[in-house]
C-alpha cells in the first residue's frame, strides 16, 4: 500500500501516487527559474537583485521592460508551449501511439492554413487582430473534417491518424500555393507566424489565451479520469463501463481547443506537442495527475527557453521560438529515444 | 442474480454473419466453457455476450433484459470481461490497472473509496500479485501479466465474469495456475465463469457446462461427458480420436489421432 494514498473526505475519494510528486515539484521550479531567466536576460541584461527592484517598481525604465514586454511575452510562451503539451499528451493517449500530437490531427496544418489565407486575403482590410480566431477556427474545422472521414459507426485511433495525415499533406499544400502566390511581404509575415513566434506578446493577448486556456482546464476535470482510460483497449473499456466513442470524442475535442488556442497565438510551435510528453514521461514513468501536471512543465519550459534563445543569442536579431523549439528540442528528444531503446 | 442467455441470436462482420440463430442459456454459478475449432464463432458469440458487438437479429438478455438498452456502466457491474489481447497503458502499475477494473463503481466525486481499496487488495491478494503489485505491467512475465488481467476482472467484483482463451500463450503450469484461480472464484465466490478454451481435456475437467460450437450454431451442450464423445469430437474438430475416462479426475480425456484428410 506504500505507493498509493487514499484522500477521502465524505464521500469525495481520490487515490494519490505520492512518489512522483517531488520530482513534480522540482519540475515546477526549473519552469520558475526559466521564468527568472527570460525575465533577466535580453538586450540589457539584468542580475537578479535589478531584476526585483524592476518588478517591484513597474514605471521604472527596467521596469516597463520587464512588466510590458518581458513578462507577457514569456508568459505567452509558457502558455502556449503548457497547451501544446498537454494536447499532445492527451492525444497520445487517445490515439495509443506515441508519435500523435497536435500535428497528427490536422491542428496544426488547419491553424496555418486558415492563419496563410487570412495574411494573403483579409489581412490588408481587417489587420492583425482576428488573426487568431481565424487560426483558431482553422485548427478546429480540420480537426472535425478529420474526425468526420474517418468516423464508420465510431471511429478508431488508426484510422483518425492515417485521415489526419492525409488531411494535413492537403492542407500543407494549399498553405504552400497560398504562400508562393502571395506578394513577399506578406509570405515573410505568414513565414514568421509559420514557425512560430511569441514575438511582441502582451497582456492582452495573455489574458485572452489564458480565459481560453482556462475554460478548456475546467471542461477537463471530468475528463482526467478517462484521459487514462482512453489507453487501454476498445474491447477492456467496454467491459468496464466506459461508453467509447463519447469519451473518445470529448478528448480529442479538448485537446483540439488546447492545440488550437495555443497555435492561434503562438504559431505552428508544433514539436513541443510531441516532444514534452516523452520528456515528462521519462520522469514520471506511471501514467496519472503527476503526469500531466509534468508535461504542462516541460512544455512551458521548453517553448520559454527557446523563445529566450531565439531572442538573445542573435541579437540584434529576434528570430522565432519555434526555430529552437526545433533546435534544441529535436536532438534533445532523439538522444531521449535512443536512451531509451538502449 | 445474474443470468444471461441469447436469444436468436444473428450477427457477423461487416455482412458476412458468423453467428445464426443461436439461442443458449448460461447456467448461473457454473462454469461454462465455449469449443469448437477455429473460425466457428464461439470468440464471435463471447463477444456478443458481452455487448461487444451489436445484434443484426434476436438479442442478449441480462437478468431477463436486453443487454443493450441498460446503461454500460450498469452492465458493467453484473458482468466483467477480459479480451483475447488485452492492452495496458504504458507504465501503468500492477496496482493501478487493478484500480481500473473499479471504474463503473466510481463517479467523479468518488475514485478511490474504502470499498474501491478493499476489493483491489482483495483481487490482488487472491491473484497473488501483492508482492509485484507496485510493479510496472510491461515488466511482468507472461503468467504474472494474465494473472494481473484477472485481477482487474476480480477487482470489478461482478457476479458473472467473461474470458476469452485466458490461458492462450501461457505454458502448462501457467495455463493450470489460471484455471485453478478461476475454479476457485467459481467455488469461493459462486461467480458465474463464462470462457473459450481451446484445450479440450482441460476444458473438460474444469466445465460444468461445455457449449460446442460449430459454423456458429450450437452443436451440442451439457456436462463434460454428454458432450465430449468421440463422434461429437469428430463433428465438432473433423478428427478421429478416442475418449477415455480420466484416470484422475474422471472427466473425459480426449486422445487425438491423426487429422481426417478431406
Amino acid at each position: 500500500m506504500a505507493e498509493i494514498r487514499a484522500l477521502r473526505l465524505g464521500r469525495f475519494s481520490r487515490a494519490i501516487v505520492w512518489r512522483p510528486w517531488w520530482r513534480v515539484l522540482m519540475a515546477w521550479v526549473v519552469v520558475g527559474v526559466a521564468l527568472a531567466g527570460c525575465l533577466s536576460l535580453g538586450k540589457i541584461p539584468l542580475t537578479p537583485r535589478e531584476l526585483l527592484a524592476a518588478l517591484s517598481a513597474p514605471l521604472s525604465d527596467t521596469g516597463l521592460i520587464v512588466w510590458q514586454l518581458r513578462l507577457p511575452r514569456t508568459l505567452l510562451a509558457a502558455l502556449v508551449g503548457g497547451a501544446l503539451a498537454l494536447s499532445g499528451w492527451l492525444l497520445q493517449q487517445v490515439m495509443r501511439n506515441p508519435l500523435a500530437s497536435p500535428d497528427t490531427l490536422g491542428v496544426t496544418s488547419g491553424a496555418s492554413a486558415a492563419a496563410v489565407a487570412y495574411f494573403s486575403l483579409l489581412a490588408a482590410d481587417l489587420g492583425h487582430a482576428w488573426l487568431p480566431l481565424a487560426a483558431a477556427g482553422g485548427a478546429l474545422m480540420a480537426v472535425g473534417i478529420v474526425y468526420w472521414l474517418a468516423w464508420q459507426q465510431g471511429v478508431t485511433p488508426l484510422r483518425l491518424v492515417l485521415m489526419g495525415i492525409g488531411l494535413s499533406a492537403l492542407l500543407t499544400a494549399a498553405t504552400t500555393f497560398l504562400l508562393v502566390s502571395s506578394p513577399f511581404s506578406t509570405t515573410l509575415s505568414a513565414y514568421v507566424w509559420l514557425t512560430g513566434s511569441v514575438y511582441g506578446g502582451n497582456w492582452s493577448e495573455v489574458e485572452r489565451l489564458s480565459i481560453g486556456l482556462a475554460l478548456a482546464l475546467v471542461a477537463m476535470a471530468p475528463l482526467v479520469r478517462y484521459a487514462l482510460l482512453a489507453a487501454v483497449d476498445d474491447a477492456l473499456a467496454v467491459g468496464i463501463g466506459v461508453r467509447v466513442q463519447r469519451m473518445r470524442g470529448a478528448l480529442t475535442l479538448l485537446a483540439a481547443v488546447l492545440a488550437g488556442l495555443a497555435v492561434a497565438w503562438g504559431g505552428a510551435i508544433a514539436f513541443v506537442g510531441l516532444m514534452a510528453p516523452h520528456l515528462a514521461r521519462r520522469l514520471v514513468p506511471v501514467p496519472g495527475a503527476a503526469q500531466i501536471v509534468m508535461t504542462i512543465a516541460a512544455g512551458a519550459t521548453v517553448v520559454m527557453l527557446a523563445d529566450l534563445v531565439g531572442r538573445t543569442l542573435f541579437l540584434p536579431l529576434d528570430l522565432p521560438a519555434g526555430i529552437f523549439v526545433a533546435a534544441i528540442g529535436a536532438p534533445f528528444f532523439l538522444m531521449l529515444l535512443i536512451r531509451q531503446v538502449r | 442474480m445474474a443470468m444471461l442467455s441469447a436469444n436468436d441470436l444473428t450477427l457477423g462482420y461487416q455482412r458476412q454473419a458468423i453467428l445464426r440463430h443461436l439461442s443458449l442459456d448460461l447456467p448461473e454459478s457454473k462454469i461454462s466453457v465455449l469449443v469448437g475449432s477455429n473460425g466457428c464463432g464461439k470468440s464471435t458469440l463471447l463477444k456478443a455476450l458481452a455487448r461487444l458487438l451489436m445484434p443484426w437479429q434476436g438479442g442478449v438478455a441480462l437478468d431477463g433484459k436486453n443487454i443493450h438498452r441498460q446503461p454500460t456502466r450498469i452492465v458493467a457491474r453484473t458482468l466483467s470481461l477480459l479480451p483475447q489481447h488485452p492492452v495496458a497503458p504504458e507504465g501503468i502499475t500492477v496496482r493501478q490497472l487493478v484500480s481500473l477494473g473499479r471504474h463503473p463503481h466510481q463517479s467523479w466525486r468518488a475514485q478511490w473509496s474504502e470499498e474501491d481499496e478493499r476489493q483491489v487488495e482483495l483481487a490482488l491478494s487472491r491473484t497473488d500479485l501483492l508482492g509485484a503489485a507496485h510493479r510496472s505491467v510491461d515488466t511482468l512475465s507472461g503468467g504474472q501479466r494474465q494473472r494481473a488481467w484477472i485481477a482487474m476482472a476480480v477487482a470489478q467484483d461482478t457476479p458473472l465474469m467473461l474470458l476469452d482463451e485466458p490461458t492462450s500463450f501461457l505454458d502448462l503450469a501457467h495455463q493450470m495456475e489460471v484455471l485453478e484461480l478461476l475454479a476457485s472464484l467459481n467455488r469461493e465466490s459462486s461467480k458465474t465463469i463464462v470462457m473459450v478454451l481451446h484445450d479440450l481435456n482441460l476444458a473438460c475437467r474444469y466445465a460444468d457446462h461445455i457449449v460446442a460450437l460449430r459454423d456458429g450454431a450450437i452443436l451440442a451442450q451439457g456436462t463434460p461427458r454428454e458432450v465430449i464423445t468421440r463422434e461429437r469430437v469428430k463433428a465438432i474438430f473433423q478428427l478421429d480420436c478416442q475418449v477415455i475416462d480420466d484416470p484422475y479426475f474422471h472427466t473425459p480425456l480426449c486422445i487425438p489421432f491423426a487429422r481426417q484428410k478431406a
